[in-house]
C-alpha cells in the first residue's frame, strides 16, 4: 500500500527467509508425497522414459508432478493477477474472486457445459477467459462513475458475485443432473491426469508475467491521479487497461484449468508487503514465486493421507488458510484506505402525506390479495376462493416472506445507516453467513432433522457470528468499514465451505442447495407465526433508535457532541440488525439483496429521516419479498423458484444499475 | 391426518405420489401407475425402460415437490425417500407418508429393494403384483455368486476426465455387484448415497482390476467420446487390458427392479464360464 511516490528501498531478508521456509517445507512434504507413489529410487528411470513405464512410475510422471507443477502456476498466476488489480485499482483488497472475475469464468463455463457442450472441445481456456473478461468488465463499467473508490469496486464485486452465484444456483436448478460439475469447479480441485493443464497455464502465466515486468515502471505510476501520470505522457486508461486485460486471463487460465481458489490473490501479495516487499519490482519478482510455494505446502498438505484420504479440495483449503490472513489484513488496515462513501445529499426530499399513506396501505392489501388468491392449478391460471388452500398452503409463505422482506428492510437501513454506506447491507455484514454455517454444521451432526432444529442451528450461527463482529468491532470502535471487511471475509469462507460440502454429492448436497438459493417453501404455519412476531415487534422497537441514527447521521464528532456514545449506539444498532437478519435468513437464506434494494428503492423515493426511511424501507422489503414468492410460486409451475433467487436476480442489475447512476 | 390409517389396506386402484424414484419403479413393477411424479422429466428419462405414463402428473423438482398442488390431487400415499425427511411434517398433513429407505441410509440397497417391494404387497396385495415381486425375488436368488470373483470399479464419468464418480457398497450398482459375487475394487471413503468423486489417477493404482460404466444415455456417450483421446485413460489398466464395460442405461437411484436386470448383466458379463 505504498501511497507516496517516494519510496523507501524495502528490506527484503525476512520475505526471502519465508520464501525459502515455504519452499523447503512444501518441498519435504512434496518429497515425502512423491516416495509414497513412487521409491526414490526408481525416479531417475521413471523421469528418463515417462511413456511406456510401470504403473506407479505413470502415477508419478503423469499425475503426481504435473500437479504440483498446476499447483505451483496457480499460485503464482493467481498472486499476480491479484498483484496487478491491486496496483491497477489502487485497491488493497482486489483480487479475483472479490471482483466477481472467478464466478464470471465459472459461470460461463457452467452455461457451456448445459446449452453448448460441443464449444467445451475447444477448451475451457477460452471460455473462462471470455466470462472473467465480461464480469470484471461489469464490475469496472458500473464502477467507472463512482470515482472507483476501493469500497465501491469491493461491493459492485460482491454483488456481481452474488448475482453470478444466483445464475448458476438457477441452472442448476432446472439442470440438477449438471450441479455435480459445478461443484467441482467451485471447490478448486487440482487432480491431473496430463501436462497438457500444465502447459497451458505456465504459457499463460509467463506471458502475462512478461508483460508486467515490461510494464512495471509505467504501473507504478498508477500510484499517483491520473492528471500527474498524463502530464508524464502516459495515457492512463491504457495502462490500466492492459494491466486489467492480463490480470483477467491469467486467472480466467486459472479457473479454466482448475476451478476457484479463493484468497490466493489477496492474501500473498499483502504478505509479501507486510514482509518487506515495498515496490512493484520487488512485488512482481515475490509475490508469484510466494503464492506459487504456498499453493504448493497448502496442495501437499491436503495430499497427505491424514488430511480425510486426500478428499478435501485444495481450494477450500486455501480459503480455510487464507481467512485469518484477511482478518489480520483488515485489523492493521488503516482508517482511510478504504473509506465509505459520505451520504450525499438527495436533491428532492418527499413529504409524505396521508394521501400517500393511504395509497401504500391500499396497495399493499391489493398485493396481498392478489397474491394469496391468484395461483395455478392443475389445469392452468385459476383465481382461487378456497379458503382451505389458501391458508394451508398459501398463507404461510406469503406471511414468512413478508416478514423476512421487512426484517431485512429494516436492518438494511439500520446497516447502512450506521456504516455511513449506502452499498453496505446485512448480508454483506456476514450475519446471513453466519446461519448459513449453522444450518453446515448441523447436516454434520445429524442426518436426520426437523425444520426446527434448523432453525435453531441457524439462530445460533448467525448470534455467534454478530458476536465476532462485536468483539472485532469494538475495538475498532465499530468503524464501518472494519465491520463491512469482517462480513467479506466471513462470507468467503463460508462460500467455500459450503462449496465443499455440496462437491461431496450426497444427501446433504440438496439441502445446502435449497438452503443457498433461499426458499420459502419449508415454512410452516409455526414458522411464519414466529418470523412475523419477530416482525412485527422490531418495528415495534425501531422507534427508540430513531434518535441515535439521527446523530450519527450528523458524523462521529457531531453525534458525540451532541452527547451520543457513539461505540455504544452503534453496538445496539448492529445487535438489532443482526437478530433481524437472522430471523429473515432462516426464511430466504444467506443471499436475497432485500436488505440492499429496499432501502435504496427508498433513498430514490426521497425519504431520508431515519425513521420514516425504516418505515418505508420495511413495507417496500416486505412488497419485493411477496412479489418475489408468488412469482416463484407459478412462473414455472408445477416446479418452484426460490424467492430469494428471485430477489436476487432482480435486485443484483438493479443495484448495479443504480450503483452506475451514482455519479 | 387425512386419508387412510398406516398399515391399511388400500382400494383397489390407488392415487399414489412419488417423490422418491425407486419406489416409483416398484409401484410400476406391481402394476400401479403412480398419479404424481416428482421431476418427471428426470424420471422419464433417467428409466427410459418404462412405458409411457400420460395419466401420471409432474409434481416439480425431488427437493421441493409442489405441495399445493399434490394436497389438490388428494393422493392416498406419499412415498418419500428416507433420507429427505425434512418436508416429512408438511407432507404428513396432505396424506400418509411411507419412507422409502432404499437409498441414503446405510445398508444394502439390494435387500431394502426387496423389503421395500414386499412391503408394498401388504398394502396393496394383488396375485399379479405379488407373481411379479417374487418373480424379480427369484431371478435374484439365482444370481446370487453367479459371476467369477473379481475385483470391479463402477464409475460414472464425469465432464472433466480428471475425476470420476465410483461407486462402493451403500449404492445400488454396488450392491447388486456384491450380490453377484464380484468384488468392489474401490475401499476408500464415498458419501451417504454409496459413492465418490475420485481423481482419474486412483484408478490406475490397482492393476488386474475391471472397469464398469454405468451408463446415463446421451451424457455417458458424450463422455466416452472425449476419453478416447485421453493417454491417462488409456494407461489405465483394465482400459489396456481390454476389460473395460459399458453398462446398458442403469438408473442408480433404481429400486428391485433396475438392481435385478443390472446385477443380470453383471453376472452374464463376468460370467464364472468365460
Amino acid at each position: 500500500m505504498a501511497k507516496s511516490v517516494e519510496r523507501r528501498p524495502g528490506n527484503c531478508y525476512p520475505l526471502a527467509l519465508f520464501v525459502l521456509l515455504v519452499g523447503l517445507l512444501g518441498l519435504l512434504l512434496a518429497l515425502d508425497n512423491l516416495q509414497r507413489v513412487l521409491p526414490i529410487s526408481a525416479w531417475p528411470n521413471a523421469l528418463s522414459s515417462p511413456r511406456q513405464g510401470s504403473i506407479p512410475e505413470l502415477l508419478f510422471s503423469w499425475a503426481a508432478l504435473p500437479r504440483l507443477a498446476v499447483a505451483f502456476l496457480c499460485g503464482a498466476a493467481l498472486s499476480l493477477s491479484g498483484l496487478l488489480f491491486q496496483q491497477t485499482l489502487r485497491n488493497p483488497l482486489a483480487e479475483p474472486t472479490t471482483l466477481g472475475t472467478s464466478a464470471g469464468a465459472q459461470v460461463a463455463l457452467l452455461a457451456a457445459l448445459v446449452w453448448a457442450p460441443g464449444l467445451l472441445g475447444i477448451g475451457q481456456g477460452p471460455i473462462a477467459i471470455t466470462g472473467a473478461a465480461v464480469a470484471t468488465a461489469a464490475v469496472f463499467g458500473i464502477c467507472a462513475g463512482a470515482g472507483r473508490s476501493p469500497i465501491t469496486v469491493i461491493l459492485a464485486g460482491l454483488v456481481v458475485n452474488l448475482t453470478l452465484g444466483t445464475i448458476s444456483a438457477i441452472i442448476i436448478l432446472l439442470y440438477p443432473e449438471r450441479g455435480e460439475d459445478l461443484a467441482q469447479w467451485q471447490a478448486g480441485r487440482l487432480e491431473q491426469t496430463s501436462w497438457t493443464p500444465a502447459l497451458g497455464l505456465s504459457l499463460c502465466l509467463f506471458i502475462g508475467w512478461a508483460i508486467a515486468a515490461f510494464l512495471c515502471r509505467s504501473l507504478r505510476l498508477l500510484e499517483m491521479d491520473d492528471a500527474v501520470i498524463t502530464s508524464l505522457g502516459m495515457k492512463p486508461a491504457w495502462l490500466r487497461g492492459i494491466s486489467l486485460a492480463v490480470a483477467t486471463v491469467v486467472a480466467g487460465s486459472v479457473i479454466a484449468t482448475v476451478g476457484t481458489i479463493g484468497f490466493v490473490g489477496l492474501a500473498v501479495p499483502a504478505l509479501a508487503r507486510a514482509l518487506g516487499a515495498r515496490d512493484l519490482r520487488s512485488l512482481l519478482v515475490w509475490s508469484p514465486l510466494l503464492g506459487g510455494l504456498l499453493l504448493v505446502l497448502a496442495d501437499q498438505i491436503v495430499q497427505l493421507p491424514a488430511m480425510m484420504n486426500g478428499q478435501l479440495p485444495t481450494g477450500t483449503f486455501a480459503s480455510l488458510l487464507g481467512a485469518p490472513v484477511l482478518l489480520a489484513l483488515i485489523s492493521r488496515t488503516k482508517a482511510g484506505a478504504v473509506r465509505p462513501q459520505p451520504a450525499r445529499t438527495v436533491p428532492h426530499r418527499m413529504r409524505i402525506s396521508a394521501t400517500h399513506l393511504l395509497g401504500i396501505f391500499a396497495a399493499v392489501v391489493l398485493l396481498i390479495v392478489i397474491g394469496l388468491a391468484l395461483g395455478r392449478g392443475p389445469s392452468g391460471w385459476e383465481w382461487s376462493t378456497d379458503m382451505d388452500l389458501i391458508i394451508r398452503w398459501r398463507a404461510p409463505r406469503a406471511a414468512a416472506s413478508i416478514s423476512a422482506g421487512v426484517l431485512l428492510g429494516i436492518s438494511g437501513v439500520m446497516v447502512q445507516r450506521v456504516t455511513a454506506n449506502p452499498m453496505a447491507s446485512p448480508e454483506v455484514m456476514g450475519i446471513s453467513a453466519g446461519a448459513t454455517l449453522g444450518a453446515i454444521a448441523l447436516l454434520f451432526l445429524s442426518t436426520s432433522f426437523t425444520s426446527g432444529n434448523l432453525l435453531a442451528a441457524c439462530a445460533v450461527g448467525s448470534l455467534l457470528v454478530t458476536s465476532v463482529i462485536i468483539i472485532v468491532g469494538r475495538r475498532a470502535n465499530f468503524a464501518p468499514d472494519s465491520i463491512v471487511l469482517i462480513g467479506i471475509a466471513l462470507s468467503t469462507v463460508v462460500g467455500a465451505i459450503g462449496a465443499f460440502v455440496i462437491a461431496m454429492g450426497g444427501p446433504a448436497r440438496s439441502l445446502l442447495l435449497t438452503w443457498f438459493s433461499g426458499s420459502t417453501y419449508r415454512v410452516t404455519q409455526d414458522m411464519a407465526t414466529l418470523v412475523a412476531a419477530l416482525a412485527i415487534l422490531g418495528l415495534l422497537v425501531v422507534p427508540l433508535f430513531n434518535r441515535p441514527l439521527e446523530l450519527l447521521g450528523l458524523g462521529e464528532d457531531g453525534a458525540r457532541a451532541l452527547g451520543l456514545r457513539v461505540g455504544r449506539a452503534r453496538g445496539a444498532i448492529i445487535l438489532y440488525s443482526a437478530i433481524a437478519t437472522a430471523g429473515a435468513t432462516i426464511i430466504v437464506g444467506p443471499a436475497s439483496f432485500v436488505g440492499l434494494l429496499a432501502p435504496h428503492m427508498v433513498r430514490q423515493l426521497g425519504i431520508c429521516r431515519a425513521l420514516p426511511q425504516i418505515v418505508a424501507s420495511a413495507i417496500a422489503g416486505g412488497a419485493l419479498m411477496l412479489i418475489a414468492d408468488w412469482i416463484g410460486r407459478t412462473l414455472i409451475f408445477p416446479w418452484q423458484m426460490p424467492a430469494g433467487l428471485l430477489t436476487a436476480l432482480i435486485g443484483g442489475p438493479l443495484f448495479l444499475y443504480s450503483m452506475r447512476q451514482r455519479r | 391426518m387425512r386419508g387412510l390409517p398406516a398399515g391399511a389396506a388400500f382400494s383397489a386402484q390407488p392415487r399414489l405420489a412419488a417423490i422418491d424414484w425407486a419406489a416409483a419403479e416398484t409401484l410400476i413393477a406391481i402394476g400401479i401407475t403412480p398419479a404424481a411424479i416428482a421431476d418427471l422429466g428426470g424420471f422419464r428419462a433417467s428409466f427410459s425402460h418404462l412405458p409411457e405414463m400420460n395419466g401420471t402428473v409432474d409434481l416439480g423438482s425431488t427437493w421441493e415437490p409442489n405441495l399445493e398442488l399434490l394436497d389438490r390431487l388428494k393422493p392416498d400415499a406419499i412415498y418419500l425417500p428416507a433420507w429427505s425427511s425434512l418436508s416429512l411434517a408438511q407432507l404428513s398433513d396432505i396424506a400418509p407418508v411411507r419412507l422409502c429407505d432404499i437409498h441414503g441410509t446405510g445398508g444394502d440397497p439390494t435387500e431394502r429393494a426387496l423389503r421395500f417391494a414386499e412391503s408394498l404387497l401388504v398394502d396393496f396385495p394383488s396375485p399379479s403384483g405379488e407373481a411379479a415381486i417374487r418373480q424379480l425375488d427369484e431371478r435374484l436368488a439365482q444370481l446370487a455368486g453367479k459371476a467369477k470373483p473379481q475385483p470391479v470399479f463402477l464409475l460414472n464419468l464425469r465432464s472433466s476426465n480428471r475425476f470420476v464418480n465410483v461407486y462402493a457398497g451403500g449404492s445400488l450398482p454396488g450392491s447388486a455387484l456384491m450380490h453377484v459375487g464380484l468384488q468392489n475394487a474401490w475401499q476408500g471413503p464415498v458419501n451417504g448415497f454409496g459413492f465418490a468423486s475420485i481423481g482419474t489417477e486412483k484408478l490406475l493404482q490397482a492393476s488386474d482390476v475391471s472397469i464398469v460404466i454405468l451408463n446415463q444415455n446421451d451424457r455417458t456417450a458424450e463422455m466416452l467420446a472425449r476419453l478416447n483421446d485421453s493417454k491417462f485413460w488409456s494407461a489405465i489398466p483394465a482400459v489396456r487390458a481390454g476389460k473395460i464395460h459399458v453398462s446398458p442405461p442403469v438408473s442408480v437411484f433404481g429400486g428391485l427392479v433396475s438392481a435385478t436386470t443390472f446385477a443380470e448383466w453383471l453376472a452374464v458379463t463376468f460370467d464364472k464360464a468365460a
